[in-house]
């Protein structure tokens, strides 16, 4: 308390100005949010709230103005009024808000799905399996008039179902897939009136002379091809389906899908394929071959900055998704062209024995699905809403400004739009990763991909790091393997007599109650899923056969489980 | 001198309780509470609603995993620990010991019910006998610590018990059991506590510059100066340095590769052979797996924490002029004052500071939180407990779990608060 | 002169770490006035004082502009079928290199002025509870031995111990079981209870210093323990008092994960919760974001520059305490 006196009187003065400051700054909040309030809870005014993580350039423009559209459509058909009003929540904390609100139970009435709910979509949410076997109302007039709503999706709304309960949820407003986008300045500097290359081998020779041309005028900071991590997996997309035959040959339970399960284990126990395997080798050489023209060191780059030397002029091209289009759109000041992947081909010379074709995109993914929430104070206004997104004319609209590829029979996208309308023909693959499972596989296997990719080994390297390292990665998902199906058996059995339940008391149970015949349906699939599972149980036996027969794979994993228990006993 | 009012003057004193409810009732409610049942939920498989199971040591097996040798330790530290904090009032200390007793003998009651009846446990009726005995015998151990703690060895004996405590956590890293996750997020926050104690050189250099002034308006303005960065929201300081590690505008890596220090970076790596930094291309800070640490660890670069200065400006204060004068005829270096006069003087403020930081960092999570997301980063390198547990709660729905994590980080700040109680406070 | 050269070499050094200290405030204001292309070409230094005022004047977009966006815009209205000088023919602002780009403040004015107001709100009515409510409880504790107070006393003191990061969860469904999740009132609540143990402690200290004589002359007065903290403990601990204000105001305000965690709409969210948003747009707008985080710092500058000598004191003090 040294500085009394005159200094006080200056301290006691201006300590006066900041408390009137304070106070006027208060007064000025408690009106300000007093009145925002006043606006968010006026009475006879529904007011539904719409949360989702698409940030894009123009996204949330778009979305307004369907929104607003349906504010006046909704006046002008009924006389109440709506509010719509959306919150895009940044990707990296979308899941944790929506899992926070809905233990909080305050979730918003819609709700975009897709980031991996783990199961707790028929928690969270309304199905609306019901009515979209009725015609969307919105498609008066059309054509699409008496087309059940899901009928009137170009994938019948097979993306809406959720695996737990087989119910419907949301509906999505668009679909996604992945092109190749090239500099038409810079090709046109470099080659002189030239068409983009449609094939593979062109693809990769054009990014040679680009190379070598940027050498000889010195452009170091030139790339034939702009690409992170992330762009790797994109360029996935431009394989051609040569483990069709690999996956046909293991796929012991004539399920049309080989992976996720120990079916895979067991065809590499018993020996029936191996990580050399020709087919491997073609799709794994595909992406290997084109990684020589990335920048050094991309593997640690960031997806950002990859497409930042892209809109910058400083690559040929780049790959990326319909989403990022707009992105590219509103930042680059050269023309932009989109072209499909050049695919290998049957004549390829490397591997063109095992190309049967290119990869289908039935299965692309609907997306921007949005679902109703169980605590939405307006469940039927808000499916309202959805069903104004989805019908035909504004889902043109919506996916016209925001530059989406649309999801409704008949939509014409946005011209930009056109290269990335789906391309159903083909033949269906998988990741050799993802099918052997999600985790130490999944991790050997990227491993080594990585190593391959950086062209720190040859193919061949990479497949023996893979024989090394997976039977001891493949102990471990075997181990994790039997944990999980105790898990997934209980949430199944769960699912299984949540329905017999519903079917039973269908009275107690409200309007929610399935009908009959879905409960039905659903019982025998979740039967067969059970049936499964205890099949899979089954599988074991042939384990003890394989090591009876002293399959050398089989023994090698056999040690490793060996260890792993031993030191757990320790 | 506080007034003593006896239970007999209540009637026309009771009034004065109004003056602590409003306080008492708020902490209870908001404080007291959720503490008591986040304790009470760890022994839950628990999703925040409908799913409430009672699980027994389920999510504490599953977190510190199962090695016999390291549940003794932990019971021996638990009793040691109650012991140290009840011993404080005497009629309690005699009592403590006792009551533990009896609480491991329930303890052991509800293990062997949780074992025969539930298969959650993964326990037969014999296994849970068995870890009931070993219970018995860590009480034991952990009473008579506490009768030697009593006797006034404490020093020696916490001396060993924290060596024996970072032994256990080595060997937890190495070998462990349980969640690899929780461990290599103490992993991180060990890094992340070295780095910050050497980035509190900084603050103490700064601050014994600016006391050495002989201009005492300058100290102040300066002081004045150094509080306008702490005034600045902390999230827009978080942001600002977000975006300054930003790979390709961010400023540092424009700094790097504009003055070419990066190819001073790329060659040395080529010489280590880390396979970080690539010429060519700018490293993605927060991005790349291998460098998420090293970010955070240069964070807030020079660290010159301006609260830092001003707590030991503080502790600087109490030295007199003339002991600087005396040090000058005696012909002392810089060095010399440093180490003799002024040092000494800001130990404790050094030392409260060591300790608040050590438990600081053990919560830290908001910050990972914000910039890398709540997966921790690239592979989930800093997924540190703290997120571990926001994780676990708010994304994966295991809030029994989460309330486990959130245990054991409590556990290893009520030590370090022993720690700090105990030895740095005394020598004020 | 090596004494002048010795001070010299201090300030030097001070000055150095100034400049660190007050590099990303310095950088934060100079990219809040650019446009994105500015930022990329010249990202720290400030832009020349020349385009300080913005020039309103307006011009049909030509292609080869200055501005990214312009040229943009000049593509694709010749892609709609325009030719410069028809009807629908863009119009821009003159951007040179050098136009400050005021209209990134008033962007971001427009998100981040709600978040201001509703911080202030919850940290005004935070702060003046928790110190009624503490200041009672601190009197209660120094004036009186009531029965049970030394029970409560360690009630209060035991909470010292327990860290935050144990209770969130249980925190979180307790305000959902009240129904305060998305409310501004939590915060509040949540405010002044955070409060309540550290303030308590540090004013029981004080009003047990304040002198026995001015109680015992009011008690004599008759006057009731309530007009004693009014007129006497409330005059006598004035500077304690605000700067334990001024702590818990600035830790209202920089508090971001309990109104990241429960608040669910963008209108009801708090400054620091709120700026996490602004740096996850997509393709960022480095000028509006920067303007965001400016704007978000002043309210604290502006009271910073009237009570100065109390926030130098009170954080000094306050980190004594430990």
């Amino acid at each position: 308390m040294a500085d009394k006196g005159q200094k006080r009187d200056f301290g006691a003065w201006s300590s006066y100005v900041a408390i009137v400051v304070l106070v006027i700054s208060f007064s000025v909040s408690l009106w300000r949010v007093y009145k925002v309030q006043e606006v968010e809870q006026a009475d006879g005014v529904a007011t539904i709230r719409v949360v989702h993580w698409q940030l894009e350039a123009g996204f949330r423009e778009a979305f307004d103005d369907i929104a607003r559209r349906f504010e006046k459509a909704y006046l002008a058909e009924t006389g109440e009024r709506v509010r719509i009003v959306q919150n895009a929540i940044s990707e990296r904390v979308y899941k944790q808000y929506v899992q926070t609100q809905g233990i909080g139970k305050t979730l918003p009435d819609l709700v975009q799905l897709g980031r991996d709910e783990l199961g707790s979509v028929p928690r969270f949410f309304i199905s609306n399996t019901e009515d979209v076997q009725k015609p969307n109302p919105y498609n008066k007039g059309t054509d699409l008039e008496d087309v059940p709503w899901m009928d009137t999706y170009l994938d019948g709304m097979l993306g809406s179902v959720d695996q737990t309960d087989l119910e419907y949820y949301g509906a999505a407003s668009s679909t996604a897939s992945t092109r190749l986008f090239y500099n038409a300045d810079l090709l046109k500097e470099v080659f002189g009136d030239i068409e983009p290359p449609t094939e593979y081998r062109a693809f990769l020779d054009l990014c040679a002379r680009f190379e070598q041309w940027a050498e000889e005028q010195g452009r170091g900071d030139l790339t034939p091809v702009a690409a992170s991590k992330y762009q790797v997996s994109v360029f996935r997309a431009m394989r051609a389906a040569t483990l069709f035959e690999l996956m046909l040959e293991n796929d012991r339970d004539f399920d049309g899908v080989f992976g996720q399960n120990d079916e895979v284990l067991l065809a590499y126990a018993a020996g029936d394929f191996d990580f050399h395997d020709p087919r491997i080798r073609a799709d794994e050489m595909t992406i290997a071959n084109l990684t020589q023209y990335f920048a050094p060191g991309f593997m640690a780059m960031d997806r950002m900055e990859a497409q930042f030397r892209f809109t910058q002029g400083k690559a040929l091209f780049c790959a990326s998704g319909s989403w990022d289009a707009m992105s590219f759109d509103s930042q680059v000041d050269f023309p932009m062209g989109i072209l499909d992947f050049p695919f290998p081909t049957r004549d390829d010379p490397e591997f063109g024995q095992y190309v049967r074709g290119r990869i289908s995109e039935a299965d692309a993914p609907a997306v921007f699905r949005l679902a109703v929430s169980k605590f939405s104070k307006h469940p039927d206004l808000t499916l309202r809403f959805l069903q104004f997104l989805t019908s035909r004319e504004n889902n043109q609209r919506f996916n016209q400004l925001s530059r989406w590829p649309p999801v409704i029979k008949g939509a014409k996208p946005h011209p930009l739009m056109e290269p990335f309308m789906r391309k159903p023909e083909g033949f269906w693959t998988a990741e050799v990763n993802r099918i052997i499972g999600a985790g130490p596989c999944a991790a050997a296997y990227s491993q080594a991909q990585w190593e391959l990719v950086e062209h720190k080994v040859d193919f061949d390297g990479f497949a023996d790091m893979l024989e090394r390292d997976m039977p001891r990665a493949m102990a471990q998902e075997f181990e994790r393997l039997l944990n999980n199906e105790w898990e997934e058996r209980l949430a199944q059995e769960m699912s299984l007599s949540h329905q017999l339940g519903s079917y039973s008391f269908g009275d107690t149970w409200g309007e929610a109650a399935p009908t009959p015949e879905r409960v039905q349906s659903k019982m025998v699939y979740l039967w067969e899923m059970r049936m499964r599972r205890y099949r899979n149980s089954y599988r074991l036996l042939e384990w003890q056969e394989l090591l009876d027969a002293g399959e050398p794979k089989a023994q090698e994993i056999q040690q490793h489980i060996k260890i792993d228990l031993e030191r757990k006993q320790s | 001198m506080p007034k003593y009012v006896s239970i007999k003057r209540l009637t026309s004193y009771w009034r004065l309780y109004l003056f602590v409810a409003p306080a008492a009732v708020l902490v209870g409610i908001f404080a007291y509470f959720p503490a008591a049942s986040a304790i009470y939920h760890a022994f839950f498989r628990w999703n925040g609603s409908y799913v409430k199971e009672f699980v027994g040591l389920y999510n504490f097996h599953q977190l510190l995993g199962w090695s016999p040798f390291l549940w003794l330790v932990m019971v021996a530290w638990v009793v040691l620990l109650m012991a140290l904090l009840v011993g404080r009032p005497m009629w309690l200390a005699g009592w403590a010991p006792w009551g533990l007793l009896l609480m491991v003998c329930g303890l052991g009651v509800a293990l062997f019910t949780a074992g025969t009846e539930s298969t959650v446990l993964h326990m037969n009726a014999g296994e849970a006998w068995q870890w009931y005995g070993r219970t018995m015998w860590a009480t034991v151990l952990g009473v008579g610590l506490h009768q030697i703690v009593r006797r006034n060895w404490s020093q020696v004996v916490q001396g060993v018990l924290v060596l024996y405590g970072f032994l256990w956590f080595y060997y937890q890293s190495m070998y462990a059991t349980g969640d690899q996750t929780l461990w290599s997020g103490f992993g991180v926050i060990f890094i992340l506590v070295l780095a910050n104690l050497v980035k509190m050189v900084p603050s103490i250099a700064t601050a014994v510059v600016i006391h050495r002034l002989k201009s005492e308006r300058w100290q102040y303005i300066y002081r004045v100066l150094f509080v306008v960065p702490m005034i600045v929201p902390g999230m827009v300081g978080l942001l600002v340095w977000k975006s300054f590690f930003d790979p390709t505008q961010g400023i540092l890596n424009r700094v790097l590769l504009g003055s070419g220090f990066y190819d001073v970076m790329v060659w040395f790596d080529g010489l280590v052979g880390w396979g970080v930094f690539h010429a060519g291309s700018s490293p993605s800070w927060l991005g790349d797996a291998s460098l998420v640490i090293p970010s955070l660890i240069f964070w807030g670069f020079p660290w010159v924490g301006t609260v830092g200065v001003l707590i030991y400006l503080t502790g600087l204060a109490g030295i007199d002029e003339s002991v600087y004068e005396a040090a000058d005829i005696a012909g002392a270096t810089s060095l010399q004052k440093f180490t003799y006069i002024e040092f000494p003087l800001i130990l404790t403020q050094v030392r409260i500071n060591l300790v608040l930081m050590i438990i600081a960092t053990l919560q830290t999570y908001g910050q990972i939180l914000i910039l890398l997301g709540d997966s921790g980063g690239p592979q989930g390198v800093a997924l540190v407990p703290g997120l571990y547990m926001f994780r676990s709660a708010f994304v994966e729905l295991y809030a029994g779990k989460a309330c486990a994590i959130g245990l054991i980080v409590f556990f290893f700040i009520l030590i370090l608060t022993e720690i700090n109680n105990r030895f740095v406070r005394v020598e004020k | 002169m090596s004494n002048f050269w010795k001070t010299a070499g201090q300030h030097l050094f001070i000055w150095a770490v100034l400049l660190f200290a007050f590099f990303p405030l310095y950088v934060t204001f100079a990219i809040s006035v650019k446009s994105n292309k500015q930022f990329n070409n010249q990202p720290f230094s400030p832009l020349s004082l020349s385009g300080f005022v913005e020039t309103l004047e307006r011009k049909p977009a030509a292609p080869g502009a200055y501005d990214t966006k312009e040229t943009i815009l000049v593509r694709e209205a010749l892609e709609a079928g325009l030719k410069p000088g028809d009807a629908g023919w863009p119009v821009v602002r003159l951007s040179t290199a050098d136009t400050w780009h005021w209209e990134n403040w008033i962007v971001a004015w427009d998100t981040v002025g709600t978040y201001i107001f509703n911080t202030i709100l919850v940290a005004v009515t935070a702060v003046v509870f928790a110190l009624c409510f503490s200041t009672a409880a601190a009197f209660f504790f120094a004036r009186y031995r009531m029965p049970g107070a030394t029970f409560l006393w360690y009630f209060f003191l035991v909470l010292m111990l327990m860290p935050g990061v144990a209770n969130l969860v249980p925190l979180f469904i307790l305000l959902r079981d009240m129904n305060l999740i998305n409310s501004l009132l939590a915060l509040v609540i949540i405010g002044i209870s955070g409060a309540q143990v550290v303030q308590i402690f540090i004013l029981r200290n004080f009003i047990e210093e304040i002198p026995q004589d001015m109680f015992d002359a009011a008690d004599v007065d008759g006057a009731s323990p309530f007009r004693q903290v009014l007129y006497i403990v409330l005059p006598m601990s004035g500077s304690v008092i605000s700067t334990l204000a001024i702590l818990q105001f600035i830790s209202v305000w920089n508090d971001f994960l309990l109104p990241f965690i429960i608040i669910r709409d963008d209108s009801l969210l708090t400054l620091a919760a709120g700026l996490i948003k602004l740096d996850g747009e997509y393709v960022k707008q480095w000028g509006e974001m920067m303007a965001g985080y400016s704007i978000a710092s002043l309210p604290l500058v502006l009271i910073f520059l009237f009570t100065m000598r109390l926030f130098v004191r009170g954080i000094s003090a306050g980190a004594v305490k430990g």
